[in-house]
């Protein structure tokens, strides 16, 4: 075995079958050049593997954001209306495990400032908690519709989302209390987002895509929010919500995952849409094969 | 990784194919470090890697029903979070600026190079991290999966989706390039 012949990396890996490995320890114990070519391999491997990566994050709030993200409950509406009238009468303090969660109180300090912990402690109050939120969009207090708005796109089910979407897209009179003032850099902006997002998927007010342009361009939560209202968007069972959550996504320029509009391939009204999209963004063509656009896109 | 490793690994995808949504909790709280710290390796930005992480294991989960086992568990994820991380590279459209920006970075510590000789390691990380930036990506890939997510050759093919070859020849490169760029330091 000559130098060329060597396989060094593949040693100091532990890549090599035992006779190989043998045989480049032959060749090292004769070989002063490879010896100390693999002596600076081994140095090297000891300078990059001291640089530390920076520490990771929560683990319980990474698990609860994945969470969040992959399931949402799913609540029966005769289970909405009974918990919401039973909850009217009663005050609205519900029973989770041995302590006690108070709906609106969350609410309001969520309207003050969002946090994960009071997504969660809503979350674990189920149906019952959502049912209040959705009352709550009737609140005179626009943060706190805001607020309930936001909650609800998080966490509710489809058809909950639904009628958010259609509550709002009904109030777009001058005399509807949505004030949309034009955003700045303020996190709490993003605050704007699902209702933003819901105006413009009825794909007339002009208004709200402008806002949601300016917040994409200033606002990292903000960019974040869209894209997950728009990502719950496409999944909606009406196909107009659908095509103009589509629109949204062209005209932002949004980061997004692709798998989202994958989904769509098998869509009558918007498969010919969605294929022309993923086309665009990835310049490959897999035609209306899911699968192959799934392994190609990692989704 | 130890076969039992990757025992554990798809005995936990089995139960969540089966319907066991709880298996899939396990896999995340077991894979979430590695996850975040690769893709902090390949973004340096930490809210962009938490972002990117969890959107994996977002896509993983909508995908890992129809995960047939032809390459480990971990393979598999590392392949989801290289995708998503190429995915959003190409949508921001930033790959050009931020080279520029590490570019100049590793200049700046290139200057410092032989104050760091003798400094504290901090200096000594930045002008490391500048130098693998600097790799072709898919040079810094395979070294990010080998030296810090302990891969071996085949597992980074199957993440990758290139061949052994691809991979020996890359990492070679990759070394080559660095031992002469970080002389001064070995």
């Amino acid at each position: 075995m000559n130098c060329g012949e060597v396989r060094l990396d593949e040693y100091l890996d532990g890549e090599l079958e035992e006779a190989d490995r043998a045989g480049v320890e032959t060749h090292l114990s004769s070989c002063e050049a490879c010896r100390s070519d693999l002596d600076r391999s081994r140095k090297l491997e000891g300078v990059l593997r001291s640089v530390p990566a920076g520490a990771a994050p929560d683990a319980d709030r990474f698990v609860q954001s994945v969470r969040l993200r992959t399931r949402r409950p799913a609540p029966r509406p005769w289970m909405l209306a009974a918990a919401a009238v039973l909850l009217a009468a009663a005050g609205v303090v519900l029973l989770r495990g041995p302590a006690a969660v108070d709906v609106a109180a969350d609410l309001s300090r969520y309207a003050e400032k969002p946090a994960p912990e009071i997504e969660n402690r809503i979350q674990s109050t189920g149906a019952a908690g959502l049912a209040i939120l959705e009352a709550a969009l009737d609140r005179g207090d626009v943060r706190i519709q805001f607020a309930a708005a936001s909650l609800l796109f998080k966490l509710a089910d489809g058809p909950t989302r639904e009628r958010v979407l259609a509550r709002y897209q009904q109030k777009k009179e001058p005399a509807s209390p949505w004030t949309l003032s034009e955003p700045g850099s303020d996190d709490e902006d993003s605050e704007l987002v699902p209702v933003a997002v819901s105006l413009a998927v009825s794909g007339q007010d002009g208004r709200a895509l402008a806002i949601l342009q300016k917040l994409n361009r200033l606002n990292r939560a903000a960019q974040r929010k869209i894209v997950e209202a728009v990502v719950t968007l496409l999944h909606s069972t009406n196909v107009d919500v659908q095509r103009h959550a589509l629109e949204i996504v062209q005209k932002l320029d949004i980061e997004f995952p692709l798998s989202a509009l994958v989904e769509l391939l098998d869509s009558p009204e918007l498969g010919d849409e969605a294929l022309r999209v993923l086309r665009q963004e990835t310049k490959k063509d897999f035609g209306r094969d899911k699968q192959a656009w799934l392994k190609a896109i990692g989704g | 990784m130890s076969e039992g490793d990757a025992m554990v690994d798809a005995e936990l995808v089995l139960k969540f194919q089966g319907g066991e949504e709880s298996a899939f909790e396990t896999l995340v709280r077991k894979y979430m470090n590695d996850a975040y710290s690769f893709c902090l390796r390949l973004t340096h930005d930490a809210q962009e890697a938490e972002e990117l992480s969890q959107m994996g294991f977002v896509n993983a989960y909508r995908a890992l029903r129809g995960f047939r086992g032809e390459s480990s568990f971990k393979s598999w994820l590392y392949r989801i979070f290289i995708n998503q991380y190429r995915d959003r590279l190409r949508r921001t459209r930033r790959a050009e600026a931020r080279l520029a920006v590490v570019r100049e970075q590793a200049e700046r510590t290139e200057s410092v190079r032989q104050a760091a000789l003798t400094a504290d390691t901090t200096e000594l990380e930045e002008v490391v991290k500048g130098k693998i930036e600097l790799l072709p990506e898919r040079q810094r890939e395979v070294l990010t999966l080998h030296l810090y997510q302990s891969l071996d050759y085949r597992e980074i093919a199957a993440s990758l989706g290139c061949t052994y070859d691809d991979v020996k020849m890359n990492l070679s490169l990759a070394r080559k390039r660095l031992k002469e760029e970080l002389k001064g330091y070995l």
